[in-house]
């Protein structure tokens, strides 16, 4: 019975986590608000630590903050001008924009989502298409009530590459060493290296990996190339569970547009899965954040995702209680 | 002193524009439908990939009803001044769901949440 579950739902709650024990009044509009309305980036939202309650009958706003709680955006967006792109400089900490959210792609990647048309469009092989068929998704054209879905990050595999990309790509803080361009992610707070110390894709993988074998040649002064193999089979290639096999090969071609801003394609090439490339991502938009920018926390704990999962199960019971007539 | 808060399932039905942007899991299990409740916090869970708000909603008849309330994950949560400690165990609320389970379980996705004083607390994104 439903409410029984919701029942032991909570029970597994209260066992799995404390009880809240303060109470933490949401920001007002009257004087209990953000720290002021200044244009800066990095500023301070007075959100946290405010004593007093909520102003009745105001509401609250969106406004996009860093894991510091400061407000922010992205640098183009506070009125400064982009200068030149740097040469061979991907540095920096970057965000989708216009929108922090704009790279959730819940429903697929923006060039490829799950949609009719566009599964359409896909040049899956035989195999390929037999393949997505069989992943039980929670969006696109393959979704599936909570309790089928078979979603290897519905348990917190971990995400893998492409998919760190391809789903929930949020913050990225881009590191530069001589050799290396090293992604750090704030989607389950993980990391890429990319080699470009001019060494070869390996030429023969004998040991799988997660997030594969990256290396990185700048192919002009503002436009680097990251060409990624060697990846777990396992791994779904989108949120919509666009499959692969080890013969995929990932092209990422980052573009430094100008000073504040990045533009990322995505080639997929796997003949196994699919009889022809195909993008993912054209041109998509990274901007430029504050160098204050503090990359909040995202990540999939195993826990907190059986819980969930625990707790959303009883929408998918066949027949509770409260529907029987 | 034990004053029993008269609770009660307020409105049902209104098809709703849009939904949550929820990630991660889908939306197979639940229909764009507006609900809404109101009832006493039970536990107010800060978790990924999603949030949750429990709240037990008493019916004209006197039974309880534990309702789930889903909410966004706290990295987007924050965004609309959310915290782990924006609700504690017997707050006073009204939820505003924009869709429920399909199957009529008291399951649904939170738009926003009305505090006691009157306050919105809307976390539905565009």
């Amino acid at each position: 019975m439903p409410r029984r579950v919701v029942a032991s739902a909570i029970a597994i709650a209260a066992l799995t986590l404390p009880p809240v024990t303060h109470a933490q009044a949401p920001a007002g509009p009257q004087g209990q608000g953000r720290g002021g309305q200044g244009t800066g980036t990095g500023q301070a939202t007075g959100r946290r630590g405010q004593a007093a309650g909520p102003a009745p009958n105001g509401q609250n706003e969106n406004i996009h903050l860093d894991g510091w709680n400061r407000k922010q955006a992205p640098v183009e967006a506070t009125g400064k001008k982009p200068g030149p792109a740097p040469v061979h400089d991907l540095s920096g900490i970057w965000e989708p924009v216009p929108r922090y959210r704009d790279g959730v792609f819940a429903s697929g990647p923006k060039d490829m989502p799950s949609d009719k048309e566009h599964e359409a469009m896909m040049p899956y092989t035989p195999l390929g298409k037999q393949t997505m068929l069989s992943h039980k998704t929670g969006f696109g054209t393959n979704i599936a009530p909570i309790a089928e879905i078979n979603d290897p990050f519905d348990t917190c595999d971990p995400i893998g590459f492409p998919r760190i990309i391809l789903f929930n790509l949020r913050a990225v803080q881009i590191v530069q060493t001589k050799n290396q361009v090293l992604m750090l992610y704030q989607n389950t707070r993980t990391f890429r290296t990319i080699w470009t110390d001019g060494r070869e894709i390996p030429k023969e993988i004998t040991e799988p990996r997660w997030f594969g074998y990256s290396v990185g040649k700048w192919v002009d002064p503002t436009t680097l190339v990251v060409t990624t193999t060697g990846l777990d089979e396992s791994t779904w290639i989108d949120n919509v569970g666009r499959p692969h096999s080890d013969q995929l090969v990932v092209e990422e071609t980052y573009h430094r547009a100008d000073e504040f801003n990045i533009e990322l394609t995505v080639k997929i090439t796997d003949p196994v899965m699919y009889t022809q490339p195909w993008y993912p991502l054209k041109n998509f938009r990274l901007g430029m954040n504050s160098p204050d920018f503090d990359i909040r926390e995202m990540i999939c704990a195993v826990s907190q995702q059986a819980l969930f999962n625990q707790l959303l199960k009883t929408a998918t019971d066949p027949a509770p209680e409260k529907s029987e007539k | 002193m034990k004053r029993l808060f008269q609770a009660s399932l307020l409105l049902l039905v209104l098809l709703a524009g849009s939904t949550p942007l929820f990630a991660h899991h889908g939306n197979a299990s639940y229909e764009n439908k507006e609900v809404t409740i109101k009832g006493k916090v039970t536990q107010w869970l800060w978790t990924n990939p999603h949030s949750f708000l429990m709240v037990d909603v008493t019916d004209e008849n006197g039974k309880i009803v534990h309702w789930v309330c889903e909410n966004q994950a706290p990295s987007t949560l924050v965004n609309f001044g959310f915290t782990a400690k924006t609700f504690k165990a017997g707050d006073e609320v009204t939820v505003v769901m924009a869709a429920v389970a399909k199957n009529g379980a008291p399951v649904g996705r939170i738009n926003k949440v009305i505090l006691a004083s009157g306050y919105v607390m809307n976390s539905e994104v565009r």
